[in-house]
């Protein structure tokens, strides 16, 4: 009953077609961004001398994982901390969350049906994006063996080489790897909801604390700080686009993930079931 | 205990149970420092040279042997020379590509401390290919650029080995491509290409470089060509660059790959990369 309350409360709240429009613009203008660079670097030019980069390098795959990429980096993780700062703060806020709680409903089951709906909605949408990214790949460029290289991205560390049908298992394979990659953003933004009373404030500082370990993550000063950041694993997904996947590698990233999971939703639900509402 | 409290305390045991499975499933450091080399390849590996060529193996070494001081790079320091003959000495590679090395002044103090006799040299600039079995023949050498035909065990291998510059991007890709494209001109069955090509395309650490997309270009081209064996290596200079390379051609099977940290002296900067190969 409460988790199909809350679905159609995630429908009427638009929130998954503004999620759905801001992913397709943004893909639009990968292909864009995606075809003009295509054009720039592969006409020859004498500067292009030792390199590795032409026609054939460039297809729809190479577009859809790029794409994917961008898109898992910084703007998944945003519609997650969404998400999750919406469901609590959001309630709270309107004096929806009161209101609710004197149904015959239990904290608990309102907590993780929220919790529940939120990462379903996470992987959907995931799921959506990736396919989409796919489509347009197909349609728009063409599939074909996807060749990986050394660069800026670090998708991967030495060059790889995927046949067509291999590497489309491997979108399949990221699609679960890369969803609960986001469960950790999301329980993340859920436990900051349960500590304030604002959607906005939630939301706002939920992203802005993402982005602050983002980057901290990413950057080699900070060496040390890595592996207590959830940030740090969120990307291990790229791994499954080895020519040899470490699966040993992927289920460490996975279980500490899973394990940032669990600790963020145990800190929201504290913190959610000895605030008195009203 | 309430409903509440239970599911607190499941989520709570959840992220411990997920962080110890996390925690006792990384890497140890005995794991990576075996790097999953079969026993008996180890044993050969760790074998003397004789033994290696019994087994029909080669082991190949890099290592730029120069240093820095107050943030410049200088040449080899001499004060050196015993732990780098000791450590030519103890690994027994049959081949070695130096860098930052003098022919005119390193080569006979070198000479005088090495077990071997008579090891052929090809140098030029501030690099040197040392065959310390087999024979080295022909050779192209020009500035930092030296390519040699290594003909050992009844095989011929064309051997290139350059040292790029650590300042220019530009310098670097000419130097590094107009090398590999004549290695594959220069006679050989097989090819090994090789040496300081100060290229950091992980870009873990902050580059020395004013274009990284250069530098990755150039790696990949030759990535396209030639297997990076080292890949999986390491870094082999500070804080976490990986700026020596090995890479071979599909006749010679890369079966090892390891940075050997414990072993530069305390002018030098780099680690050598130890690779044992076998030829098809």
């Amino acid at each position: 009953m409460i988790a199909r309350l809350e679905a159609l409360r995630l429908l009427r709240s638009r929130r998954p077609l503004v999620a759905a429009l801001a992913l397709l613009l943004f893909l639009a203008l990968m292909l864009v961004g995606f075809w003009t660079y295509a054009e720039s670097r592969t006409r020859g030019a004498a500067n292009f001398e030792y390199t590795y980069e032409n026609r054939s390098y460039f297809n729809g795959l190479t577009f859809a994982l790029y794409a994917f990429y961008f898109g898992f980096v910084l703007l998944l993780p945003v519609f997650a901390a969404i998400e999750g700062g919406a469901q609590i703060a959001g309630d709270r806020g309107a004096g929806l969350l009161a209101l609710l709680l004197t149904r015959p409903l239990s904290k608990p089951r309102l907590f993780l049906a929220k919790a529940a709906l939120a990462a379903g909605f996470v992987t959907l949408l995931t799921g959506l994006f990736l396919l989409v990214a796919l489509l347009i790949g197909l349609f728009a460029v063409g599939w074909g063996p996807l060749r990986l290289y050394p660069g800026v991205l670090q998708m991967t560390d030495a060059p790889q080489f995927l046949a067509r049908d291999e590497a489309l298992v491997r979108f399949l394979l990221a699609w679960p790897a890369a969803s609960l990659a986001l469960l950790a953003p999301l329980s993340f933004s859920l436990w900051i909801s349960t500590l304030t009373r604002s959607a906005v404030n939630a939301v706002g500082s939920a992203v802005a604390l993402y982005l602050v370990l983002h980057v901290i993550a990413e950057v080699h000063f900070f060496e040390r700080l890595r592996p207590w950041l959830f940030t740090s694993h969120t990307a291990y997904w790229r791994g499954l686009f080895a020519e040899s996947i470490d699966w040993r590698e992927a289920a460490r990233h996975a279980l500490s993930l899973l394990g940032f999971t669990a600790l963020f939703l145990a800190l929201g639900f504290r913190r959610f079931r000895r605030r008195e509402e009203g | 205990m309430g409903r509440g409290a239970a599911v607190e305390a499941v989520l709570w045991v959840a992220a411990a149970a997920f962080f110890g499975s996390a925690w006792f499933g990384r890497p140890s450091a005995d794991g990576a420092a075996a790097g999953g080399m079969p026993g008996d390849l180890a044993e050969a590996a760790a074998g003397n040279r004789a033994a290696r060529a019994q087994a029909g193996l080669l082991r190949v070494i890099t290592w730029n042997v120069g240093g820095s001081r107050d943030g410049w790079p200088r040449p080899f320091d001499h004060d050196d020379l015993d732990r780098l003959a000791g450590v030519i000495n103890h690994l027994e590679p049959d081949l070695l590509l130096l860098q930052e090395f003098r022919y005119g002044t390193d080569w006979p103090a070198l000479r005088d401390r090495l077990r071997d006799e008579g090891p052929y040299v090809k140098a030029s600039g501030d690099i040197a290919i040392v065959a310390l079995r087999g024979e080295l023949h022909g050779g192209e050498l020009v500035g930092n650029v030296a390519i040699a035909e290594w003909r050992i065990d009844g095989r011929s291998i064309a051997v290139g080995n350059v040292h790029a510059s650590a300042w220019s991007a530009r310098e670097r890709r000419r130097l590094i491509g107009g090398a590999v494209d004549r290695l594959f001109a220069a006679p050989g069955t097989a090819r090994l290409f090789g040496g300081d090509l100060n290229l950091d395309v992980g870009q873990r650490s902050d580059l020395f470089s004013g274009d990284p997309g250069s530098d990755v270009a150039i790696y990949n081209w030759v990535a396209a060509r030639l297997t990076d064996a080292g890949a999986a290596a390491g870094p082999t200079a500070e804080p976490d660059r990986r700026l020596d390379y090995l890479f071979t051609s599909p006749e010679l099977r890369a079966l090892h790959a390891r940075v050997l940290p414990d072993h530069r002296g305390p002018t030098m900067d780099h680690d050598p990369l130890d690779l044992l190969l076998a030829p098809r």
